[in-house]
């Protein structure tokens, strides 16, 4: 079976450790300029090359977001840029704009090109126009079915790029300038304020008004990833550069452990424990979009009641002493002695475990840590690997 | 010196001062209400033709894949006809269109997407006329419409949301509501704010709420424009505002046409 590239957003070089350690095949993110998503902490250069070292030694590839709709002044400083990024060796650029193709085609070299999803290509016809303009990698809009998909894998040979899972635009991407307007912050060049989201009074004839809203449910294509392995989809994304570093590396760690069973037995045995434990980091409500046809009434977000951010994130691990088997954690969220908590590791199956006693910093013994960022040392009768985190079992 | 280009909804339309009409296709064309099948386009091109006039036709969809074989058809069709420019905004009509040899009557409409003088110049390495998005300011269009493959919209509702999902139908449906919610704009409040909700087909826009144009802002830039398009959505009589456009490009009357626009912009509404 084809081997398919998990593709995993980083929100800063934190978040992109976490996702290689977790089993990505390939980072995304963006640097200072240039990129959508403005409100993520967002990479310098120096971090740039940090993260592609880190990021090449663990043989995971790393792809830039270049990905506004550029006006005038955003070309200054681009070829700069560009030439920095090539001399730092990054894998892939991912660009919206046909301007900063023309830039990236001709100040990086063996640098791919892709092309955004703001760019909204849904039909193979268009897809021809990019590969005559020497493309390598299409990230599809998020508007097409399995069965359309598999029909576009048949007549390109350029490589497709499906998102799986995160959030989803309404409206077609780039399409959209609701935060322009609404929030005055454009949602081509990084601001979007979500405004699809928002609620608003639809007012009927009658005279009566609803409350209403545009967006749609988050994206959830687990239980169909083994058909986008099937149709040969060659990069499955996940969507959230603004997600926290226990999302990143739960929803690597789910997406890694289904993709990699299915690539070794042809058949996935149990979604369910997949789905299980996407509910410990999933905070809103989740649909498959157009994946199956043409969206449902339940596939859109009528009912923000439904949003419920869980707290199951306790701690990330600084420090473990293999010897002493000595726990040094960063507390993110509350937890007190007799709590039942889970450990989940890059490559171990999750460990739990009931805390009984534990220290501050000062090394006084604590009941409770309310606290978030306070540093805590308990020890534990297992080991732990690096990247380890804590949540409530 | 440009000319003004606006949509074709009836017969009378032809009487207008204007170089050319948009015409839309029941598929493939955004434009609500006044869309018409092949048969009737044929038609009202030969009515054109005899006016005078250039024949713009348009195709402004993104097309999804399942529906590509019905576009392949339409196009086969449209390249039979008498037209002087196909407006287009998904590449699947240009891949058709270099196929015949045909890209010189392409004109692309980008929406949101064409915001930068470097932009315009990737197409005009095509050799492809574009509309300029219409959030640009005027500083920007001093700036970018200094080449000249440049298309501005001039008048008319700015559109802000264009969606595959049929939106307001998926509400109805949610809420039990009795009334039709389609091919009728509905107002969407939010705080003190107004906007135009509107589904047609399947496919959602939201509008803002009053009309947006440029008129003595296009003074001394005007004619860099290859068209200018007073755009038509939402409104039937368009014939005051085309005058105060002609003026413009005749340099007649700027100051009290813009007092009078700005009047009937506060006072028309839906």
């Amino acid at each position: 079976m084809k081997k398919v590239e998990l593709l995993i957003p980083a929100g800063d070089l934190e978040r992109l450790k976490y996702a290689v350690m977790y089993g990505a095949d390939a980072v995304y993110f963006g640097g200072m300029s240039f990129s959508l998503r403005a409100k993520a902490s967002n990479f310098t250069l120096s971090d740039i090359k940090e993260g592609v070292k880190f990021a090449h030694e663990h043989n995971v590839k790393v792809y830039v977001t270049l990905n506004i709709v550029p006006h005038n002044e955003d070309f200054e400083g681009l070829k700069e840029y560009l030439i920095a990024l090539n001399e730092i060796g990054i894998d892939g650029l991912i660009i919206s704009s046909f301007a900063y193709l023309y830039f990236v085609s001709k100040y990086t070299k063996n640098i791919e090109k892709h092309i955004s999803t703001q760019c909204s290509v849904i039909n193979s016809e268009a897809i021809k126009f990019y590969e005559d303009l020497g493309v390598d990698r299409i990230v599809l809009g998020r508007e097409l079915s399995l069965e359309e998909l598999k029909v576009i894998k048949e007549k390109t040979k350029l490589k497709l790029e499906v998102f799986i899972h995160g959030g989803m635009c309404a409206g077609l991407s780039g399409r959209c300038i609701l935060s322009n307007y609404m929030a005055c912050r454009d949602a081509n060049r990084g601001g979007c304020a979500h405004s699809c989201r928002w609620n608003y009074a639809l007012k009927l004839d009658s005279g009566k008004e609803e409350n209403f809203t545009m967006g749609s449910k988050d994206l959830c294509a687990l239980r169909l990833i083994p058909e986008m392995i099937d149709i040969g989809i060659d990069s499955l994304k996940i969507e959230g550069r603004m997600k926290s570093v226990y999302y990143i590396a739960s929803i690597t760690r789910i997406y890694r452990a289904l993709i990699d069973e299915y690539l070794k037995t042809g058949k996935i045995n149990d979604f369910k424990i997949y789905e299980e434990e996407l509910r410990y980091v999933e905070s809103r409500e989740t649909a498959t979009g157009f994946l199956k046809g043409d969206v449902k009434q339940d596939e859109q977000y009528f009912d923000p009641k439904l949003e419920n951010a869980p707290k199951n994130f306790l701690g990330k691990v600084l420090d473990f002493n293999p010897k002493t088997k000595e726990v040094t954690l960063e507390q993110r969220n509350h937890f007190k002695i007799g709590d039942e908590v889970e450990f989940i590791m890059p490559h171990k199956d999750a460990v739990s475990f009931i805390i009984d006693e534990m220290k501050n910093e000062e090394g006084e013994r604590i009941e409770v840590a309310p606290h978030p960022l306070e540093v805590i040392t308990f020890t534990v009768p297992f080991m732990l690997e690096e990247g380890t985190l804590m949540r409530k079992k | 010196m440009s000319k003004l280009i606006t949509e074709y909804t009836k017969l009378e339309d032809l009487k207008l001062n204007v170089s050319g009409f948009i015409i839309n296709f029941k598929s493939f064309s955004l434009f609500p209400k006044y869309r018409f099948t092949f048969d009737e386009v044929k038609k009202i091109i030969l009515k054109m033709r005899k006016e005078k006039k250039l024949v713009f036709l348009n195709l402004d969809a993104l097309v999804r894949e399942k529906d590509l074989s019905n576009l392949k058809c339409l196009l086969d069709q449209i390249v039979t006809l008498d037209f002087d420019y196909l407006i287009f905004h998904d590449f699947a009509v240009y891949t058709y269109f270099k196929e015949k040899g045909l890209t010189d009557k392409l004109i692309y409409d980008g929406k949101t997407m064409v915001t930068s003088k470097k932009e315009l110049e990737f197409f005009a390495s095509k050799k492809l006329p574009v509309f300029l998005s219409r959030e640009l300011k005027q500083k920007e269009l001093e700036v970018i419409s200094t080449l000249d493959n440049a298309l501005l919209e001039v008048f008319g509702y700015e559109r802000i949301f264009y969606s595959k999902r049929p939106i307001l139908s998926l509400f109805k449906e949610f809420k039990n509501i009795k009334e039709s919610l389609t091919n009728k704009v509905y107002k969407l409040q939010e705080k003190d704010d107004i906007y135009l909700a509107y589904e047609e087909e399947g496919e959602y826009f939201v509008y803002l709420e009053k009309i947006k144009y440029l008129y003595k802002e296009l003074k001394d830039i005007k004619n860099n424009f290859k068209f200018l398009k007073v755009g038509r959505t939402f409104i039937e009589d368009i014939g005051f505002v085309l005058d105060k456009y002609n003026d413009l490009l005749l340099n007649e009357n700027i100051e009290e046409n813009s007092k009078l626009l700005e009047n009937y912009i506060s006072e028309v509404g839906l």
